[in-house]
């Protein structure tokens, strides 16, 4: 038996999801970066994770949002209210993206009211990092005076490949523009090309937006009284060897980081001869 | 209901069978229905012959995506993923496969062997066995996901220009793959079109990002491809449902493309002037990425890849290159426009002149009028003398023009077939 269906577009021009066959216990949230997309960062998860014995519970999703020129906190206040939508009421929301015209009305796939998640796994790559995590503090927020709308947030756990939180050396981070479509002739045109981005902008070492980051998951931290809440402390951060677009730095609370044989670029992307990425995510997995 | 059926109906529930094929589907049964085989067949032309209205295109368009859905499900059973007996229900609405028009539309003016395979598969004669296993599923959905690179509406302005080869921007003004490659060898102007907003892009500017993405595309479907060797099959498949675009990108644009990259090779701007060791290292590097692009698309728009299906789907008797000669009409990329004519490529290596008498059932003052170079053309070899072959432009139209039931362009204006068209 197939344990999940064929990869989907999700309404809105959201990504994609790979919605499991049977009822879904765990669901991951893949966020691409710098000028990536819903299907081209994590172009093979879908097939690996197909019929895994480990992941036949998981949903997976692939969100995908225009990361070129839009700054990174509106990217992620779309991003907070797509997590509210889906985890909010999971049922409602694969029922509503799940097609139905060709299974006659009778589809099985249909998911029974009331399903909730029992962990939620979000895996961003180099600025989807950013955009996560300004998306989990605005939730966090939110949640302070609705806890019950967002109860969900507690089975967060964060899986970060290359992150951006600490920003990035941002020539190099333009230069990803056309390295991320497949043309490296950027690596000297690449900051003429994009310096005038406001994303750009707010990925500089110690911009308005990451120190704003920083501030604020600090500060998120402390009210969680010694805690490290899996939405404001990442559980798993991995940075590639040949790292030359983000700052490694330690961020917070955050765990350890492992390191990657890697580029910036190809840190997050498993290969049939490099499954190290899908690794790193199969070992979040079994820790959440 | 087994896990493959599940499957299939969910595809086949899903934007696989877009509006859009539905569409083309519902043409082609008013189309016969209504008696109108001949209109569906002057529908379904060569563009490369007789220019296509905007309707049409877009009728055009949803029997594409119908073809597409059609090949989409042959390789969905090849790979394992779909049961290989179909249902009744897609079997039935398959049969649109076998009307003459649409024949002609996939076999002979863009030849594409998927569709033929999956009419052949439901009329009995399935001329793949699926490859079943839990490896062969991941890459059909890999390759899905791949697929979807090419949905992106830039990319389509790049495929538009490598199809059509120029698109009017508004007020008369076109741009195509001349101004595309001229803009490629000028790094300053290209790094200024870079700089253009998205709301602001022109054809010409999103083009650029389309070709960078179709070359992203290349690069990951040819690695895709490459870890494929155990299933030729598959391989093959995999590269056929995209062989149209390989086949226009190949030879002349291709090299066109590479050539004026070129450029960008040699070009450091002013503000690296003052260069540092780490900075030539990443632009020695930049080159050594743009030579195994090279490498990745030269493999994709060479053979390798495509031959295996054409030998299962043609055998060794009846390939169209093996049969070709005298009376033959075939499909050749002008290769080179002379003051009397034009040289055509007809099959790979081979030549022949279209003498520009042979050109049009009119009069052709100057070659360029008719054909540029680097165009797709379908002629008639008329004469071959050892290695001297004749071919004509005009035979081949008339030809096609005769089977087609159409009357000569000028005696019957465009806008009266548009008008009749539904």
């Amino acid at each position: 038996m197939s344990s999940h269906l064929l990869p989907h577009p999700l309404p809105d021009n959201h990504g994609r999801a790979q919605w499991c066959v049977s009822r879904p216990k765990r669901v991951v949230i893949f966020v691409h970066g710098f000028c990536g997309s819903a299907t081209g960062t994590w172009p093979d998860f879908p097939g690996f994770v197909v019929d895994h014995p480990l992941l036949s519970d998981c949903d997976f999703v692939y969100y995908g949002y225009e990361g070129k020129f839009t700054q990174a906190a509106i990217s992620a206040g779309i991003f907070r209210d797509f997590l509210a939508e889906l985890l909010g009421d999971p049922s409602a929301f694969a029922n509503n993206a799940l097609p139905t015209r060709g299974l006659g009305g009778r589809s099985p796939l249909l998911r029974l009211p009331g399903l909730q998640y029992d962990r939620i796994i979000i895996v961003a790559h180099s600025l989807g990092a950013v955009v996560a995590r300004l998306a989990l503090l605005g939730i966090d927020k939110k949640r302070s005076k609705t806890p019950q709308a967002y109860e969900w947030l507690d089975r967060v756990t964060l899986v970060l490949f290359a992150p951006a939180h600490n920003g990035a050396f941002t020539a190099d981070l333009a230069n990803t523009f056309l390295t991320n479509q497949g043309w490296d002739v950027s690596n000297f045109i690449g900051h003429i090309a994009l310096h005038q981005s406001p994303l750009i902008q707010d990925l500089r070492q110690e911009s308005q937006a990451i120190r704003y980051l920083r501030d604020q998951t600090k500060i998120a931290l402390e009210r969680a009284g010694g805690r490290k809440p899996g939405h404001l402390a990442a559980r798993k951060v991995v940075w590639a060897k040949d790292e030359k677009v983000v700052v490694c730095l330690p961020f917070l609370e955050d765990e350890e980081a492992d390191v990657l044989d890697a580029d910036h670029s190809t840190v997050c992307k498993p290969k049939l001869n490099r499954k190290a990425p899908f690794r790193v995510l199969l070992e979040a997995l079994e820790q959440s | 209901m087994t896990a493959q059926d599940l499957e299939l109906n969910y595809f086949h529930g899903s934007r696989f069978l877009s509006t859009r094929a539905e569409k083309g589907h519902r043409l082609i049964a008013q189309y016969v229905a209504g008696g109108n085989a001949h209109k569906l067949g002057r529908l379904l032309r060569s563009h490369f012959e007789e220019e296509v209205g905007p309707r049409s295109a877009a009728e055009r368009y949803c029997v594409d995506c119908l073809l597409e859905y059609y090949s989409l499900l042959e390789i969905g059973i090849a790979s394992g993923v779909f049961p290989t007996a179909v249902p009744q229900e897609i079997t039935a609405s398959a049969e649109v496969l076998h009307v003459p028009a649409v024949r002609r539309y996939y076999e002979r003016h863009y030849p594409l062997l998927l569709p033929r395979m999956f009419r052949e598969r439901i009329s009995g004669n399935p001329l793949l066995a699926p490859e079943a296993n839990s490896s062969t599923r991941a890459r059909f959905i890999s390759f899905l996901n791949l697929c979807s690179a090419l949905e992106d509406e830039d990319t389509g302005y790049f495929l538009d220009f490598l199809e059509d080869g120029a698109l009017d921007e508004g007020n008369g003004n076109w741009v195509g793959m001349e101004d595309l490659i001229a803009l490629l060898a000028k790094p300053e102007r290209l790094a200024k079109r870079l700089l253009v907003s998205p709301d602001k892009q022109g054809y010409l500017d999103a083009s650029v990002q389309g070709l960078l993405r179709f070359l992203q595309f290349c690069i990951e479907l040819d690695e895709l491809l490459a870890g494929m060797e155990d299933t030729p099959a598959l391989q093959s498949a995999f590269w056929h449902h995209h062989g149209y675009w390989f086949g226009l990108f190949s030879n002349a644009v291709s090299s066109a493309l590479f050539n004026a990259l070129d450029a960008f090779r040699s070009w450091v701007p002013e503000t690296t002037n003052k260069t540092d060791a780490k900075r030539r290292k990443k632009i020695e590097d930049t080159l050594r990425s743009i030579a195994t692009a090279e490498n990745q698309i030269a493999r994709l728009t060479s053979g390798i890849y495509r031959a295996y299906l054409d030998k299962k789907v043609f055998g060794a008797g009846d390939h169209p290159s093996i049969n070709v000669g005298i009376g033959s009409i075939v499909q050749g990329r002008v290769t080179a426009v002379k003051v009397f004519g034009c040289f055509v490529e007809y099959l790979p290596g081979k030549e022949g002149l279209c003498h520009i008498s042979e050109l049009a059932d009119f009069r052709v003052n100057e070659v360029e009028e008719v054909v540029k170079l680097g165009d797709l053309i379908w002629v008639k070899i008329i004469q071959i003398e050892g290695e001297k072959v004749r071919l004509s432009r005009k035979a081949a139209m008339a030809e096609q023009r005769a089977e087609l039931a159409i009357e000569p362009r000028a005696e019957k204006p465009k806008q009266a077939y548009f008008g009749e068209a539904t």
